[in-house]
């Protein structure tokens, strides 16, 4: 589901439309959600054993046989009826979730209507490039051919052991309408489809999935387009403001207060006036530019709205990616997050590579409404993912085995230490930069905190950066979330805490803590260069690999995942 | 401006040509680049104390050795920092202040600049900005109408540049930039140009033929063409001694193919100059080889007629090349073999 986004701007050249998928769990409560009705799952799950491949066969929930290349029922067996009961334990999102998700089975809302897989009556169509015509780089990307040096050298067809990469017309990866016949689930289809050099995937259907209102994203160097208003002359009858805004910080405080004002009331009625024109209301998400971590806007509107935000750029560091994506993901009213796959031709620029490890970490962060900026060149930054005349780049296909991989880490409920951020304390900083004219929310996006533009002020709120420093080092999974509290403590959720892989050297790895039906997981992402070694924390834990316990190794930014063995 | 036909690799290359420190850092190499040396400073200052200095690699650092501006120099250095900027408070409000009054909505980019680079050398005099490295003084400031003869004398209007650079067999990347009403209306890159030129032999030596056919053809008349290898690009930018340019032309090492006037101010004046008159003895071989000969002819023949650096009243490859040594220990762009 996840996927959608960047597979749909790969389908659309015209890229003028933004699709997401549904969100991630519940913004990191350390309570078990309120059991609620809101529909059932109908249907016959079709059985694993009719997958042919292995993709089809684990989203099928079936067992794959390597040694016979089989999908075997007899472990993942599961019935569209299992999903009411994962609804009523976990939410019905979820439970509707892992219903659309299994083919065969689909969701009935109270109100009677039905919700079905988006793939099935999708549609993939182009023409397959034939593997002889493929230069040496584009033929290792292409499903089905392998570049060889043997004389002739050249680049050739494989037969895969995967038979979804052996189709040479793109309509084989068209889903069949019935699904009892189906021998390869849409999702995989869909997948392969896009991964395969000359084809792309039409959905069924346009449905709106977000509307972003305001002024972005992309504004990439301003947190709020009303901080031109320092300029003297913009600011009308309002008397001057002194720079830098200290000391005294009052006259500080209330400018920043004053724009924040200002950029709500226009977010508000723009998102009033977008529901009077007759946009659903829950497709809404209103724009804030620049960190979030940093704008009072973010957390003013956060608590009541969906908001859109835009990851950082490479230039932040995995930690600050992480940092402010944990924070957007969990945002009460939910966020929707925009990846980059590029850059604007005024910003230094990214390699490609850059932008998919941004995005990875970004990703496992828990980014699971998202928008791939730049996913067409209509965009005009450097690096989108179809070129000028709508082709895929050699990164797209990556993009696009990202993305699917990324579908597969887990979502549930945020377990963890959720750190106290106050409105006061962000106001505060921001007026106590001291920098202006320069914006704390650009400084904050290249990965400057409040808290280090602020250090020098008498009395500046240290922004828990000691304690947030202790628990990375420590690998417990942890977060900000907005609170107004006066004296504000962390939420430490019993026993997750001590749930930590064991991390070497310390504090190498970005951890998120997940509570999901089948038990609970760990993401670990690793933030530095160097390799690094993980190790799952005591019990019976199995790596994405299948590993059973053991430690594993981890080279910069990538991420693994460890699922607690429960039988 | 209408940018296309780059892909995030050969618009990193491009870039970084000429401004290294801008290299892209991967999201895990932070720490690394908190380390590196490089980056720029950044001071807000008064009177004699540090109201906050941000650097643009390690996030906000201390001055321990801070003793006002004169100390800006010393306190760049020791954070190995090559470029610094110190402002007192209020100069930034100022510098906006300035350039918001004198701004005019008709003025074209090279005015805009040019009126931005003089009020920042207004507070720069006045005191309240200061620069490592100081450009202010060896770069005057020419009113905008030599600017724009420059320009002109450059790029004519209706005609295109362009520049292609290889990396052995493989068009690496390289721009055509379109000159229409008085202002740069296309940048076209290396993915286009591909694309009107058809499969290339992997030669510049001798593609370059290929390529302006093809943008003179599809684009506009070239006005002038360069065509060599990326790191020998790189290198000639980096290098300080005069006649490297020429050299690396007449030895075929760059291609120029139209060869404008103002190439020669590209090529070093003084180098040319050397070749055909007192300094025979350098490039001897050169011009019994006959290499040489063409270039040479040309050169001097437009050497009386323009002088950038007459012109401008400074040479704009210096200032370059002044940036390009100074980021020498950004990393260099060729450690992305995975680049897809």
């Amino acid at each position: 589901m996840r996927t959608r986004s960047l597979l749909l701007l790969l389908a659309l050249p015209a890229c003028s439309g933004t699709s997401t998928s549904s969100t991630t769990g519940d913004g990191g409560t350390a309570t078990m959600p309120d059991q609620s009705s809101g529909g059932r799952c109908t249907g016959t799950a079709v059985e694993p054993r009719r997958m042919t491949d292995i993709t089809s066969c684990q989203i099928q929930k079936g067992d794959w046989d390597s040694t016979y290349q089989e999908c075997d029922s007899k472990v993942g067996k599961q019935s569209c009826a299992d999903f009411d009961t994962s609804a009523a334990a976990y939410g019905v999102d979820f439970g509707k979730r892992g219903c659309i998700e299994m083919l065969g089975c689909a969701w009935t809302n109270d109100d009677g209507t039905v919700e079905k897989n988006a793939y099935v009556g999708g549609q993939c169509f182009g023409t397959v490039a034939p593997c002889s015509t493929l230069e040496q780089t584009r033929c290792n990307e292409q499903l089905g051919c392998k570049y060889t040096t043997v004389a002739p050298a050249g680049c050739k067809p494989t037969n895969s052991r995967n038979p979804l990469d052996n189709y040479t017309e793109c309509g084989n990866y068209t889903p069949t309408p019935d699904p009892s016949a189906a021998r390869a689930h849409p999702i995989a289809l869909h997948g392969s489809c896009l991964r395969k050099i000359g084809c792309s995937f039409r959905l069924a259907d346009g449905t709106v999935a977000r509307i972003i209102v305001g002024h972005g994203p992309p504004a990439v160097l301003r947190d709020d387009f009303f901080e031109f208003d320092h300029h003297p002359d913009a600011r009308g009858d309002d008397a001057p403001v002194s720079p830098p805004h200290h000391p005294p910080l009052d006259a500080g405080v209330a400018e920043v207060e004053r724009h924040c004002a200002h950029a709500e009331r226009f977010l508000l009625h723009l998102h009033d006036a977008a529901i009077r024109a007759g946009a659903p209301a829950e497709a809404l998400a209103l724009a804030v530019t620049g960190g979030a971590l940093a704008s009072p806007l973010a957390l003013s509107l956060g608590a009541s709205h969906r908001l859109a935000l835009s990851a950082p750029p490479t230039r932040a560091g995995a930690t600050g990616i992480w940092r402010e994506v944990r924070f957007a993901a969990l945002l009460p009213g939910g966020a929707h997050v925009s990846l980059r796959a590029g850059a604007p031709p005024f910003e230094p620029p990214t390699r490609a590579t850059h932008t998919l490890q941004a995005a990875r970490v970004a990703l496992a962060a828990g980014a699971g409404d998202i928008t791939v900026q730049a996913g067409c060149v209509g965009h005009h930054w450097i690096g989108a993912l179809l070129d000028e005349r709508a082709d895929p780049r050699a990164h797209a296909v990556r993009w696009a085995a990202l993305l699917l991989e990324a579908d597969t880490w887990p979502r549930g409920v945020e377990r963890g230490v959720a750190l106290p951020l106050r409105r006061a304390d962000v106001v505060a900083a921001r007026a106590a930069t001291g920098v202006h004219p320069l914006p704390a929310g650009l400084l904050a996006w290249v990965g400057m905190r409040l808290d280090e533009l602020t250090a020098a002020r008498d009395g500046a709120p240290d922004g828990g950066r000691a304690l947030e420093e202790s628990l990375a080092a420590k690998g417990v999974a942890h977060w900000w979330r907005p609170s107004d509290a006066d004296d504000p403590a962390p939420d430490v959720a019993d026993g997750w805490a001590s749930l930590t892989p064991a991390v070497t050297p310390p504090g190498a790895a970005l951890v998120r803590a997940v509570e999901q039906p089948r038990g609970r997981s760990l993401v670990i992402c690793s933030r530095v260069e160097a390799p690094i070694q993980v190790a799952p924390p005591p019990g019976r834990w199995r790596d994405d690999r299948g590993v059973v316990e053991g430690p594993r190794a981890l080279p910069g930014a990538e991420v693994v995942v460890w699922h607690e063995v429960t039988s | 401006m209408r940018i296309t036909g780059f892909d995030a690799r050969s618009w990193h290359r491009l870039v970084t040509l000429v401004a290294p420190g801008f290299a892209s850092h991967a999201p895990v190499a932070s720490e690394r680049g908190a380390r590196a040396e490089g980056g720029a400073l950044f001071v807000l200052y008064q009177e004699t104390g540090v109201v906050r200095a941000l650097h643009s690699l390690r996030g906000a650092v201390t001055l321990p050795g801070w003793e006002g501006p004169a100390s800006l120099e010393a306190c760049a250095r020791a954070l190995q920092t090559r470029f610094a900027v110190a402002a007192e408070v209020g100069a930034l409000e100022e510098l906006y202040e300035r350039v918001g009054g004198r701004l005019d909505p008709k003025d074209g980019l090279a005015e805009t600049a040019l009126l931005v680079a003089d009020a920042v050398r207004e507070l720069a005099r006045e005191g309240e900005l200061h620069m490592v490295p100081s450009l202010n003084r060896s770069v005057p400031l020419p009113p905008p109408e030599v600017v724009q003869r420059a320009w002109d004398a450059v790029l004519p209007d209706g005609y295109c540049f362009t520049m292609a650079l290889y990396e052995g067999v493989e068009l690496e990347t390289g721009f055509v930039a379109r000159r229409r009403g008085g202002a740069v209306d296309l940048v076209l890159g290396p993915e286009a140009l591909r694309r009107l030129t058809g499969p290339l032999g992997g030669d510049f030596r001798r593609d370059h033929r290929v390529i302006r056919a093809a943008v003179e053809r599809e684009v506009a008349p070239l006005a002038c063409g360069v065509f060599a290898p990326t790191a020998t690009v790189r290198e000639l930018l980096r290098e300080e001694a005069a006649g490297a340019w020429a050299r690396a032309i007449a030895t075929r090492d760059v291609v120029v193919d139209p060869m404008p006037p103002w190439i020669a101010m590209a090529a070093s004046a003084g180098a040319v100059r050397a070749v055909v008159s007192r300094s025979r003895r350098l490039f001897a071989g050169l011009e019994v080889l006959g290499l040489l000969g063409p270039f040479a002819a040309q050169a001097t023949g437009v050497l009386a007629g323009l002088d950038l650096k007459g012109l401008l009243g400074f040479d704009p490859l210096d200032i370059i090349g002044v940036i390009v040594r100074r980021s020498e220990s950004a990393r260099r762009p060729s450690d992305d073999e995975h680049e897809p």
